[in-house]
């Protein structure tokens, strides 16, 4: 019975593998699917080696899954008997050859159920291995490479070039030792105006600790301390000398401009009305203590390593060389401030430049200003008007000039060049002073 | 050919020959000629229920006479005595002039019995009959007399006519192997009936076998193979038939108090083997056992008081069991 049974078991487990593997077939192309998609639109790398080995994966799952399922001889014994109408012979006497029949009707019945299934045939009972529907499964496969007719995503407009990319990395090489923060930002930094927000930040950061460093000298100067000022200053506290409100006076009006020594100047409030006491003098000790943390005696160079690497992205930005580590043309008119705007023909419109390139501008036509004189009301603006050949320098009122720097400047941008996020950090500081002393004004008057 | 495919191929023809014979005299009724048969040559009783005058007294004369047995009728009245069915002892007067008491058998001793309206009888009645039934022999004091074999009992019962009846109790209504129900014959069937009855023309059936022939056939069919997926669920068919059992379905869970006891599980069993073997098989097949399922249940199956009160009929409670269990080998 178990020969007579052979060559049906085989075929019915044959189909079953075969089976499993079209069901694992369309999982599979579901998983191809889904990786060629995420290749296509997430630029997942590999996309088509991984979807291919998941599909192949599938097929050889379900075949195997199947496969094993159909290995029970007993349901299929059980079809056979239904299909040619044996009325439980086959599994009868499968079962009977298995446990070993003794029994005279066992061995008839087994003989029986032989010579009528070796009487039939495997083929007849199932004739395609594959069922009708097999042919769906290449059309899935097919339907699977689909996502490879999709176009590529288009380009983040805001993400960097490869230029601009390497100006990072070479900015945050050049900074590594002396801003850690700013060097992990520029790395990890995707578009340019991240990039140029690090930059600015830690040229905000080199600025305050110049700043600093230049407060700290001005208050040894004027103290003649060499230790440091917040020991000298407590040590004073017990025996002050004489000329030590003199002295005091003296730093406040040496640190007056200078916009890091701000606590000092608070703790030297009411130095000219009230004595020197030692609440006082440990007060402007705390506060020199803060300013000799900050202080940085690098910072200047510092400064200027951050600046050259801000000229250098910008440079990126613009697809211009850079000469000498600075902008060409660049001059104190800042004749040839508009020149990156209007000589690259590879330029961006103002609106697509780098926050940078719009301060450099707008900084280099401030500083005209100012060594221009502010109070004058002519100066040289370098905004080109329309018309006129870059070597001619205009003359126009001051206001014009400065409404037309900050159009240069900010001009279909979100944010103005000329305000207080964007003006050097001395600037800053005179504008809160000027604004103090107009609130004082006003509270002293009746 | 071997010996057991000789006897198999020779049962097989013989049940073919009885059927036909039977068929000579029996117009339609093939459900219950053919559980009848089974029975009888399952070695079982049957208990046959139908309005008078349907032929159930025909099928069961015509069974014998096909089976080639010999046959007793016990008419039963209320008046019937158990002496009336086992025998009784008669004074006799011997050779010598002395007096002695002498069994005289009664009509149960008899290959085949045809107990007519078995409920009309008191229940002191029934329980003689039912002995032998069982123990196939009659006890007359201290002298136990074994009665004939092969020995049948085939009962009749008239739904109608209950008043005045003796209902046979579950218990006894165990020992029959199948409850089979006369009915109606159609219209064609009913003017064949008219055609073989209302005229000179009597059919008579002739034996397709005799005693010893039977009792070969019973035998054969003991020797039948039972597989064990057949036997598995002839025990999941019964056990569907009680209200506890996981295997039940809901209707069984509501309306019975009772379900099979063990003889209903050999009944199917038997009665599958019966038909594989009139089939010419060597083995019973689940098929087998679903033939035979509603005959062996449909008076196995106590109702509750809430299956008393719907007026449910048992034989409905055995089909769902049945169904519950097809549904199940599905899955």
């Amino acid at each position: 019975m178990h020969k007579a049974a052979r060559p049906f078991l085989k075929r019915a487990r044959m189909r079953a593998a075969l089976r499993g593997a079209l069901y694992g077939s369309f999982l599979g192309s579901a998983a191809l699917f889904a990786a060629l998609t995420a290749g296509q639109l997430m630029r997942f790398p590999f996309a088509f080696v991984s979807g291919a080995a998941l599909f192949a994966a599938c097929v050889a799952a379900g075949a195997f899954f199947f496969f094993k399922k159909a290995r029970a001889a007993q349901p299929i014994l059980e079809e056979i008997d239904r299909f040619y109408d044996l009325k439980d012979r086959v599994q009868t006497a499968y079962a009977l050859e298995t446990d070993g029949a003794s029994a005279d009707m066992e061995k008839a019945q087994i003989a029986d159920a032989a010579e009528r299934l070796s009487n039939a045939d495997a083929k007849a009972w199932i004739p395609r291995l594959l069922p009708r529907w097999a042919w769906t499964s290449p059309c899935a496969l097919l339907l699977a490479c689909v996502p490879l007719l999709l176009p590529p995503p288009a380009p983040d407009p805001n993400a960097m070039t490869d230029d601009e990319r390497i100006a990072a990395i070479e900015a945050a090489n050049a900074l590594s030792k002396d801003d850690s923060e700013a060097e992990q930002k520029l790395k990890r930094a995707e578009t340019l105006r991240e990039a140029f927000a690090a930059l600015a930040e830690a040229e905000k950061r080199a600025e305050e600790s110049a700043q600093s460093a230049e407060a700290l000298a001005t208050a040894q100067k004027t103290l003649a301390q060499d230790k440091p000022l917040s020991d000298a200053l407590r040590g004073a506290a017990a025996e002050p000398p004489p000329d030590l409100a003199e002295r005091l006076r003296a730093l406040r009006d040496a640190l007056a401009s200078n916009p890091s020594a701000e606590a000092v100047l608070d703790a030297l409030a009411g130095i000219e009305t009230a004595a020197v006491s030692e609440a006082k003098l440990n007060a402007i000790a705390d506060a020199l203590r803060q300013l000799e943390r900050r202080a940085d005696p690098n910072a200047a160079e510092t400064l200027k390593r951050i600046q050259a690497q801000k000229r250098k992205l910008a440079a990126a930005a613009l697809n211009s060389p850079l000469q000498n580590g600075s902008p060409s043309g660049q001059t104190a008119g800042g004749n040839n401030a508009g020149t990156d705007l209007d000589n690259n023909p590879s330029a961006r419109t103002p609106a697509d430049l780098p926050e940078a390139t719009l301060q450099k501008n707008a900084q280099l036509i401030l500083e005209t200003l100012e060594n221009a004189g502010a109070r004058q009301e002519t100066v040289y603006s370098s905004k080109k008007e329309s018309g006129k050949p870059d070597s001619e320098p205009e003359l126009l009122p001051f206001k014009q000039a400065a409404l037309n720097a900050s159009r240069s400047a900010l001009k279909n941008a979100e944010a103005g060049a000329v305000n207080a996020e964007r003006l050097p950090a001395a600037y800053r500081d005179r504008i809160r002073r000027y604004f103090k002393a107009v609130e004082a004004a006003a509270r002293n008057m009746p | 050919m071997s010996k057991a495919a000789e006897r198999v191929q020779e049962a097989a023809r013989r049940f073919q020959a009885a059927r036909a014979e039977i068929a000579k005299a029996v117009v339609g009724q093939e459900e219950a000629v053919d559980g009848a048969l089974t029975a009888a040559l399952a070695g079982g009783h049957v208990l046959l229920e139908g309005a008078p005058g349907l032929g159930k007294t025909s099928l069961v004369n015509a069974l014998s006479d096909a089976l080639g047995l010999t046959q007793r009728r016990i008419q039963f009245t209320p008046d019937l005595m158990p002496s009336d069915i086992s025998g009784s002892r008669i004074l006799m007067e011997s050779a010598d002039g002395s007096r002695v008491f002498e069994f005289q058998k009664g009509p149960v001793f008899a290959n085949m019995v045809l107990a007519d309206e078995i409920n009309r009888a008191s229940p002191r009645t029934q329980s003689a009959l039912l002995e032998a039934m069982q123990e196939r022999s009659v006890t007359d004091g201290n002298d136990t007399y074994a009665l004939d074999a092969p020995f049948l009992v085939a009962a009749t019962q008239n739904p109608i006519e209950m008043e005045g009846t003796y209902p046979l109790p579950e218990a006894q209504l165990d020992r029959f192997m199948f409850k089979l129900m006369v009915s109606y014959p159609s219209e064609a069937q009913l003017g064949e009936i008219l055609e073989r009855s209302a005229t000179n023309a009597q059919p008579s059936v002739q034996p397709a076998l005799d005693a010893e022939a039977v009792l070969e056939f019973q035998s054969l069919v003991r020797e039948t193979v039972m597989p064990a997926h057949a036997r598995a669920y002839v025990v999941r068919l019964t056990l569907a038939t009680h209200p506890s059992s996981e295997h039940a379905p809901e209707s069984i869970r509501r309306y019975a108090a009772y379900g099979s006891s063990p003889r209903g599980a050999q009944a199917l069993e038997l009665g599958a083997k019966t038909r594989a073997a009139a089939d010419g098989r060597f083995n019973a097949a689940i098929e087998d056992v679903d033939a035979v399922a509603v005959w062996a249940l449909r008076h196995r199956i106590l109702l509750n008081f809430d299956g008393e009160a719907d007026r449910i009929d048992p034989e409905d409670l055995a089909r769902e069991a049945l169904e519950t269990c097809r549904a199940a080998r599905q899955t």
